[in-house]
């Protein structure tokens, strides 16, 4: 089924079309949910509150824009609102790398046996540590690879702004490994 | 040259890391537990609706007989409002039993209805 075909049995009610539109779409608002909000134990309601989301407002879908632009719009609202209600975190982003505060202690257990998997894990450590806007790109582009302009549509971020928070979320990372993995160097070099 | 060489390796561990989901696995159920969830709301929207509908219309030819029996022959409509006012706890438990009753048959027993249909 297109996403046409689909809007349309979207906005005729059908809730198997829901279903169809869940299993296409949950792999994009999950990773966002996750992401954005770092918080595990409330991922599930929250995506179940933006596919609810989605069914209610399908009607002011004008296809104007890729239907998984459109979903993925509705999500960041909604996890930036949850994170905002949940007050948990400061939402600027003035002071990214002073923000992460992943200790020596945090990383050690991973360094026991370094491999693909283990620098896959210490990487998201840094994003989840990141501010939210950089964890929202970062996201948005390698995970769901979106293009520049289909985050700014989502975001509402300039185009500008979504490359700026990509190169300097990617300097963050590098940056934060190297300094809590010293001995990173002979391991790359192995691989 | 080394350099060089360390540099491109980390990106493109970074690049593959980026890449990589998150480990948290998504809920096997999560799809099933949310179009019930869906169809639980829409159930009580349309429950609701159809109730808001009929209770609309049950004021509305309450008034129009209110104001047909009141007007046309020129009652004066005081001392309606003051046995009303002295009876107040009599009408508003009829009102209010006449709601609950009205409530329980439109949209509870219908509501349970559905969902006992859609279970077997």
């Amino acid at each position: 089924m297109d996403d046409v075909a689909l809007v349309n049995a979207l906005k005729a009610g059908n809730t198997n079309a829901f279903r169809f539109l869940v299993d296409k779409y949950r792999n994009l608002v999950w990773h966002m949910v996750l992401r954005m909000t770092n918080r595990r134990e409330d991922a599930e309601d929250l995506a179940q509150e933006i596919f609810i989301r989605v069914f209610k407002q399908i009607e002011k879908f004008r296809g104007d824009s890729k239907l998984s632009t459109w979903i993925g719009s509705i999500a960041y609202n909604a996890c930036v609102d949850h994170v905002r209600k949940s007050k948990r975190e400061v939402l600027s982003a003035a002071d990214p790398v002073g923000a992460i505060s992943l200790a020596q202690s945090d990383v050690s257990p991973l360094l026991n046996n370094i491999d693909r998997n283990t620098m896959k894990k210490l990487v998201h450590r840094i994003i989840e540590q990141m501010p939210l806007q950089y964890r929202t790109v970062i996201t948005l582009f390698h995970l769901e690879e979106f293009s520049y302009r289909e985050i700014e549509e989502i975001t509402g971020m300039p185009e500008g702004t979504v490359k700026s928070y990509l190169s300097r979320g990617r300097e963050i990372i590098r940056q934060k490994m190297t300094e809590l993995v010293p001995d990173i160097q002979p391991v790359l070099f192995e691989a | 040259m080394e350099k060089k060489e360390f540099k491109e390796n980390l990106d493109g561990m970074i690049d593959h890391s980026l890449r990589e989901p998150p480990d948290f696995i998504f809920p096997e159920d999560f799809t099933d537990n949310l179009v019930k969830k869906l169809e639980k709301q829409l159930v009580w929207q349309e429950l609701l609706t159809e109730f808001g509908l009929k209770a609309g219309l049950v004021l509305l030819a309450l008034l129009i007989i209110g104001i047909c029996l009141i007007f046309p022959a020129n009652t004066d409509p005081a001392p309606l409002l003051q046995w009303v006012a002295s009876h107040r706890l009599v009408v508003c438990g009829s009102i209010g039993v006449g709601l609950f009753t009205f409530i329980f048959d439109q949209v509870v027993l219908k509501y349970m209805l559905k969902r006992s249909r859609h279970l077997s």
